[in-house]
């Protein structure tokens, strides 16, 4: 092979490794993107409309198919995942929170917390998720914790107890999405840090 | 000076050509992998596994919700038609299918078919729709169908087990 075959074929070989690193970097979220068109962002909780649709571009589609294969589409569930709280910072298991909200735009909706890899934190708790019929069957204001400990009371509790990371993913089944994209936008829950275990970034 | 212009506009299309690649196979080649790994746990193609209420040591799935119970089946219409039934259903519940690019093409549930059951048969999109049954038209020949059922409390999960023992999957009767 001549020196100038070998320049072409390495150039094609790094050029295809670096597009798809890219590419990878793009589906995991570790690289902005600007295909934002069907995102919904509501007091930190983002969601994408085109989940699970025939309508979601190639690069929702494959995002999905990493986190969250088997997405229903958005008539009948919208999934919003939050990683931060509300003071910007990533949600830490070392730290306790405060979740706490009121009735959201939907028949009824879930809220459940992963750990690293998109699967549950490795527990025994029972404690991965809540859901609006436990704790708020009436529709009215609802407060829970996050932390790696029961709390002492009777709080509704998401145990972070065994996860290295984690971030929440809000699900809300027979939403009404007209509610959703309304203005004034619906109220969403909030997260407050309460202590924490040890010194976070 | 023009190797150098040759190579880097080499590297240039290889590397969109890479990044465009990726992006669009990524969902075939994950959705395959869990299709074939679904069979694979029911015994075939075209056969229901009734999973139990997602746990910590799930990991077949990324992020199962622990407030569903899940039954799955793994269709491969090369044969025919295939009949999904769902075991009569308290409450929530509803089946959603996927295609071979992990679309979610058809969900039904309580509200939508004003019953507590379903019974549904999944034929390729071209092919006469079977009488007697409510149809599905599967863009792929191959494709995942996944019902849910809500649970909660420990009563919710005993009542959604044995619904879900009623939810079968199988090839159609074709007399």
């Amino acid at each position: 092979m001549t020196g100038q075959r070998l320049i072409a074929v390495a150039a094609l070989a790094a050029g295809a490794v670096v597009g798809a690193g890219l590419a990878l970097a793009r589906i995991d979220g570790r690289l902005a993107t600007g295909d934002d068109k069907n995102r919904i962002l509501l007091d930190g909780w983002m969601a994408d409309l085109s989940t699970g649709s025939a309508a979601a571009g190639p690069l929702e589609r494959a995002r999905i198919a990493r986190a969250g294969l088997f997405a229903l589409n958005a008539s009948e569930a919208v999934y919003f995942v939050r990683a931060r709280d509300d003071a910007g910072a990533r949600l830490d298991p070392a730290c306790d929170y405060e979740l706490a909200g009121g009735a959201l735009p939907a028949e009824w909706w879930s809220t459940t917390l992963y750990a690293e890899e998109n699967f549950l934190a490795l527990n025994n708790d029972g404690a991965a998720s809540i859901q609006s019929e436990e704790i708020a069957p009436d529709g009215g204001r609802w407060r829970a914790v996050i932390s790696g400990e029961r709390p002492a009371d009777a709080t509704p509790w998401i145990s972070s107890n065994g996860a290295k990371a984690f971030d929440l993913t809000l699900r809300l089944y027979g939403p009404d999405l007209a509610a959703l994209t309304a203005s004034p936008p619906p109220e969403f829950p909030a997260i407050r840090r309460m202590a924490c275990r040890r010194a976070t970034p | 000076m023009t190797r150098l212009l040759v190579a880097a506009a080499l590297f240039v299309a290889s590397a969109i050509a890479g990044h465009i690649a990726t992006i669009a196979a990524t969902p075939g080649f994950i959705m395959g992998r869990v299709m074939g790994g679904v069979a694979a746990r029911a015994g075939d193609w075209n056969r229901m596994v009734h999973a139990p209420p997602p746990s910590p040591d799930a990991r077949t799935i990324v992020r199962p919700s622990p407030d569903l119970l899940y039954s799955i089946c793994a269709y491969d219409l090369a044969d025919g038609p295939v009949a999904i039934e769902t075991g009569a259903t308290e409450g929530y519940f509803s089946i959603s299918f996927y295609d071979g690019a992990t679309n979610n093409f058809r969900t039904e549930n309580d509200d939508t078919l004003d019953a507590d059951r379903a019974s549904m048969t999944i034929v390729r999109a071209g092919d006469a729709a079977p009488t007697g049954t409510t149809t599905v038209r599967s863009p792929s020949e191959r494709g995942v169908a996944l019902i849910r059922r809500r649970i909660s409390t420990p009563d919710r999960i005993a009542a959604a087990l044995a619904s879900q023992a009623g939810d079968a999957c199988g090839p159609a009767n074709r007399g």
